[in-house]
């Protein structure tokens, strides 16, 4: 379908990728919703174009942003990325060979932990997840507020909260048991290639402590996104199907709440019609 | 609904998993702890992914992506996340399929393997549709298994293995060349 027919698609901001990565690739070239965006690097900023029509740009959370439509107002904000004791990064920008939307409903799912990222965001020995019930806050952002699942470097149960703000992107508030009402953050921005291709972009800001290597951090988050892209590029529908085709458990509350979501929004580019 | 060769019957081992093709659609072929060939269609009921990802347990398939296992008969019998919860409502899509001559057959209506058999060949995937393969090979010594609509899968049977299998080799050069 052309994404011009889906109006909340169209008119949603989108990553282009991380400033650094444009200018040290002289990346000029990129790919958003079946449309070829042109990137002029200038001195102090990125500017979009969309066959000689300049698009919107904005920089934020790491990233460049733009829109082919027309959104009712700035990109998706966190404040907490701003505070001063973070340490923030831009881990990768990888191409992944599905719908942006079924990364979505991956991040948000907690039950692939023991089977996808054994030993490092759970273990077989404790399957088990305890979820809760999905908000939707007056802004019309979901909410899936603490998500429970064994991690085991702590040797304990940790808790997520997801906030999905746009249909392709989602950001992780990982609550920090140290310090109540403070939360580490992972943001995942997918940019729409087309219905079956994205390319991921992920987002780092947690709280700064003695132990933190970056480059190590950098690539542990890698490795735990690389595990998720075997399991991505092996489905084989590779659009997400918003009702039936799926079968769906007990658990599946946040991710059924994710496709209610998007069919109340009328979402349909990249989803199963 | 017609009935295709998916497999030589030799090449599902015990804890392997093969995958295959029918049509459009995509197979994963496994041998359970039972010793009975199983033929579903290449996708968990539960989140799409490709089961031929997962892993054969013998006793049950697993699913790569959290963990399900499927008994021999297709259903559910275990969602880790749920405590290893059973779900017999929920089940792979299990096609017909038997073994005989040599050949895993499956169908995805009413299974109908007909008379085929002998020493079967190693098979062979064509560049070109099942149509003009067939308009070339004898019947009663081969079938043809389309892999979607440009493409099939050749299955023989011939005591000169070497010889057919080399007849088999220059007609797929003369085909595909001729596009």
């Amino acid at each position: 379908m052309d994404a011009r027919d889906d109006p909340v698609v169209w008119n949603a901001w989108y990553p282009v990728g991380a400033p650094t990565d444009i200018r040290r690739q002289h990346a000029t070239r990129t790919r958003l919703l079946g449309h070829q965006i042109d990137l002029t690097i200038h001195k102090t900023w990125i500017s979009a174009a969309c066959e000689g029509r300049p698009l919107p740009v904005t920089e934020r959370l790491g990233y460049v942003w733009t829109t082919l439509g027309r959104p009712d107002g700035p990109p998706q904000s966190l404040l907490e990325y701003y505070e001063v004791d973070r340490v923030t990064m831009n881990i990768w920008s990888t191409p992944i060979k599905c719908s942006g939307l079924r990364i979505i409903d991956n991040v948000i799912d907690n039950a692939h932990f023991p089977f996808v990222h054994p030993g490092i965001l759970g273990d077989a020995a404790h399957p088990d997840i305890i979820t809760a019930e999905p908000i939707i806050d007056e802004g019309g952002t979901l909410w899936l507020p603490s998500q429970r699942a064994w991690l085991p470097l702590t040797q304990s149960v940790a808790e997520y909260t997801y906030r999905i703000a746009d249909p392709y992107t989602v950001i992780l508030y990982i609550h920090r048991p140290q310090s109540p009402g403070r939360h580490d953050f992972l943001g995942i921005f997918a940019q729409p290639v087309d219905e079956e291709n994205f390319i991921a972009h992920k987002m780092f800001a947690w709280v700064h402590e003695n132990w933190m290597d970056e480059r190590r951090l950098k690539s542990d988050q890698q490795w735990i996104s690389v595990q998720d892209k075997y399991v991505l590029e092996r489905h084989t529908e590779k659009r997400l199907p918003l009702a039936g085709l799926e079968s769906s458990v007990s658990v599946d509350v946040g991710s059924l709440a994710y496709r209610q979501w998007l069919r109340d929004k009328g979402v349909r580019y990249g989803a199963v019609q | 609904m017609s009935t295709y060769i998916v497999a030589l019957d030799r090449e599902v081992l015990p804890e392997g998993l093969v995958r295959g093709r029918m049509d459009t659609a995509e197979l994963v072929i496994w041998r359970g702890a039972s010793g009975s060939v199983h033929v579903w269609e290449d996708r968990c009921p539960h989140r799409s992914s490709r089961l031929s990802a997962g892993r054969n347990m013998g006793a049950y398939l697993e699913d790569p992506y959290h963990g399900w296992r499927f008994a021999e008969d297709g259903t559910v019998i275990h969602v880790p996340a749920e405590g290893g919860k059973g779900h017999p409502e929920i089940s792979a899509h299990v096609l017909a399929s038997a073994v005989t001559g040599g050949f895993v057959w499956a169908s995805a209506g009413v299974l109908e393997t007909g008379d085929f058999a002998g020493p079967p060949l190693r098979p062979l995937h064509f560049g070109v549709s099942a149509n003009r393969v067939a308009a070339e090979l004898d019947p009663t010594k081969t079938r043809i298994t389309p892999w979607g609509a440009a493409a099939c899968m050749v299955y023989g049977i011939d005591p000169d293995a070497m010889a057919a299998h080399r007849m088999l080799t220059a007609l797929r050069r003369r085909l595909e060349a001729a596009g």
